[in-house]
């Protein structure tokens, strides 16, 4: 789906956001008038304008590799990087970019100096990417240590060589065996690139796959592959042969999320690790802040250790209360993005505090009905939330994602009945199973009238129905009266009435007494199975 | 009539002069009346709102000359300056880079010399300035650096500290929300460049520290 460019955020995809800055320059100087020698210094601080965020779902499981999807965080990047280059108005040429800095960012898991290695691996591995270093991806693969630590567990192996050749070649089997099928894949890659045709990943045939793997993930918004150059492009202009300045992981000092101290003590006494897993996966990013053109920094003074550093230089930055900040120590759960309190890094915290990339990004799901109650596959949609417009067709389900950072507490949803012609064609949804903790939304039109706009239905959903506190677990009249909104019983009704409206419709006994129903609104908004037929 | 004078935001001694009729503020400054005052803010440029400030009568002086001849006075007085010194936030001067200065409405085309600094004489009683640099090989090109003139206060006030803390570019934002937190992480930031205890705490030895580092 094709998104409009409004306000700082640019775009979002499904594993990462882009956005500029609120613009700011210095702030209002105070300056003392001078009668004497006297002077006011006015230092000139690090402008970002503008930040990119590739979420965690765009590295291979607990590793630095980039996989294939974070294409579309790439075509964010190119835009992003084209709507901050400065032109010369004289010399059209002369094009000065927003240099840019990488920061890699893991969850607070694990030892402080294995999430430092890992976070600085991952931005390594995006700065490999876009400047096309294979020598930084080569360090990956091989753990020389030459630009990032080896870390246990992240092993690229032959995973990352069956991921790079289903890209390049066709899919094979992504199973970390090296078998006939990997084999001859690579005869074909090796064949294709003038290699010799061994059928196994040496250093050569590596360089080789690194490149035009590369080639195919970072490209911009027309598909054709982009790349930064290494001094140009970047903070420290590579004056640093470990590329201090240029990347670095922040490791786990500045999450966005902390959990709740009860949260935390439920995800200790589980055995199943995966449920907190799932619950970190925001804080495992990386961040890319640019900068005004011109802007550079010397590695020296810069303040962040390099990738290849342990994390003593990052705790020199702390704030005072650092560790306090990052830790459990409160009750409730909390956001960088609403308490400004989780990073612990006060530098990172001032260079990202006013950038719209320390929002978790939020995804939503709205399915879309007929009046009687059917899905509508491939329905032609329209979401607005806040000053962002998303068009586009519901999936085979019928259903509409929508990513966001903020998360309205309405949006307006505008939809058709698809063309009869056109439903078999709705692409089916490859990314159902990632979606498994997003919200699911029904929206039922009962309206059932000619629309004069383009669209025949049109609705104000409630995103999060359930946003008010609930008491001892019982649903309240309010969150009852929006989940009905949603389902198509008007709000302007009374709830007695809207109950018996959803009764009468899905055959059932009238009797308007919300407990009679609640389980069945309960179920139905946060099931993804098919709602009953009406009886209409 | 002498009276006294509270100092209100934005005031420094040569303009409170200048109001009063006075060509040199020395004449108020070195009053033994102001010698407390003098003591505790040392500098006439940088007094804080509610300071009090005697101010002496204006008696006639009698000068003797011939009545024979013509006599030239010449009003003895001080120049105001605004002085700046660029520089980037690892110390480097925005040295030789063309900037529009402009004081009260008057446009001014000035050229920062090789260490970075500017500085211009102005009227006594210039409040509002604008600075825009103009040099592509900065990043700060066309970045427009509004400065209140005789605004700082001093360096023990809090507002003060901010101030200068604002001017090295350890205070990324202004928003009254965080106001606290930001100037607890510049302090901090601050302490930790110059190899100062980190306490987020302005005391003595920072302040000093952020007095010299300033300038003023």
């Amino acid at each position: 789906m094709d998104e409009l460019e409004t306000g700082p955020l640019h775009g979002t995809a499904d594993g990462g956001v882009a956005g500029s800055s609120v613009p700011s320059g210095p702030l209002e100087i105070k300056a003392a008038s001078a009668t004497a020698g006297e002077f006011d210094r006015i230092r000139l601080p690090l402008i970002p304008v503008a930040c990119w965020r590739v979420d965690d779902v765009r590295f291979e499981f607990d590793s630095s590799f980039v996989v294939p999807e974070a294409r579309d965080e790439m075509r964010l990047l190119a835009k992003l990087i084209d709507a901050h280059t400065a032109v010369d108005s004289m010399d059209p040429q002369a094009k000065r970019v927003p240099p840019l800095s990488i920061f890699g960012h893991a969850d607070p898991s694990g030892q402080d100096d294995y999430n430092k290695f890992l976070s600085g691996r991952r931005a390594a591995a995006i700065y490999g990417l876009v400047t096309r270093r294979d020598e930084v991806w080569e360090d990956l693969y091989s753990n020389s240590g030459q630009f990032t630590h080896p870390v246990q567990g992240d092993q690229w192996g032959i995973r990352s060589i069956q991921i790079m050749l289903s890209d390049l070649v066709g899919p094979i089997a992504i199973d970390g065996q090296m078998g006939p099928q990997t084999s001859g894949a690579l005869k074909e890659f090796q064949h294709a690139n003038g290699l010799a045709a061994d059928g196994v990943p040496g250093p050569a045939t590596r360089k080789q796959l690194f490149l035009r793997y590369m080639d195919s993930v970072c490209v911009d918004a027309a598909g054709r592959p982009f790349r930064l150059d290494k001094v140009e492009g970047f903070l420290a202009r590579n004056e640093d042969p470990k590329g201090k300045g240029d990347f670095q992981g922040c490791g786990e000092f500045n999450p966005l999320l902390v959990f709740s101290q009860q949260d935390n003590a439920r995800f200790d006494q589980a055995e199943d690790k995966s449920e907190r897993n799932a619950a970190n996966a925001p804080n495992r990013r990386v961040t890319i802040l640019l900068f005004r053109p011109a802007s550079r920094v010397i590695p020296a003074n810069w303040p962040c250790p390099s990738a290849l550093d342990g994390v003593a230089k990052c705790k020199a930055r702390f704030w005072s209360d650092g560790e306090s900040r990052r830790s459990l120590h409160l009750a409730a759960e909390r956001k960088f993005e609403e308490t400004r309190d989780t990073f612990a890094c006060r530098f990172f915290h001032r260079l990202a505090v006013s950038s719209p990339c320390s929002q978790i990004l939020r995804i939503f799901r709205i399915r879309l009905f007929d009046p009687l109650g059917k899905a509508l596959p491939g329905a032609p949609f329209l979401v607005q939330t806040g000053n962002r417009e998303v068009r586009g067709r519901a999936d085979a389900q019928g259903d509409v994602v929508v990513r966001d950072v903020p998360v309205p507490s309405t949006c307006l949803v505008k939809w058709s009945r698809p063309d009869p012609g056109e439903s078999s064609d709705a692409p089916p949804d490859d990314n159902f199973a990632d979606l498994a903790d997003a919200e699911a939304i029904e929206a039922f039109e009962r309206i059932f009238e000619d629309n004069p706009e383009e669209f025949e239905y049109e609705r104000e959903v409630f995103v999060d129905p359930a946003e008010t506190e609930q008491s001892g677990g019982k649903m309240s009249s309010e969150e009852a009266r929006r989940r009905l909104h949603n389902l198509g019983y008007t709000q302007d009704a009374l709830l007695d009435a809207q109950v018996r409206a959803y009764q009468r419709d899905t055959g059932k006994g009238q009797t308007g007494e919300l407990s009679d129903i609640e389980s069945d609104l309960t179920r139905r908004y946060s099931s993804l199975d098919p709602p009953p037929e009406f009886t209409a | 009539m002498s009276c006294y004078h509270t100092v209100q935001q934005g005031e420094h001694l040569s303009s409170i002069a200048k109001d009063y009729g006075f060509s040199d503020y020395r004449t108020i400054w070195n009053r033994p009346e102001n010698a407390q005052l003098k003591a505790k803010r040392q500098n006439p440029n940088v007094l804080y709102p509610r300071d009090v400030v005697f101010i002496p009568d204006k008696g006639p002086r009698i000068e003797s000359r011939s009545t024979d001849a013509r006599h030239k006075f010449k009003v003895r007085g001080t120049k105001l300056r605004l002085r700046l010194v660029l520089e980037d936030q690892y110390e480097k001067p925005i040295a030789n880079a063309p900037c529009l200065l402009v004081i009260e409405g008057e446009f001014r085309q000035v050229t920062t010399d090789g260490s970075g600094k500017i500085d211009e004489e102005i009227p006594q009683d210039a409040h509002e300035a604008m600075l825009v640099i103009k040099d592509a090989q900065t990043p700060f090109d066309f970045v427009q650096i509004p400065i209140k003139i005789g605004h700082l206060d001093p360096v023990e006030e809090v507002e003060g500290q901010r101030g200068r803390l604002i001017n090295l570019g350890y205070l990324a934002s202004d928003t009254a929300e965080e106001a606290t937190d930001q100037l607890r992480s510049a302090i901090e930031e601050f302490q930790c460049d110059q190899g100062l205890t980190v306490d987020g705490i302005c005391g003595p030895q920072t302040q000093a520290k952020l007095k010299q580092v300033h300038g003023c």
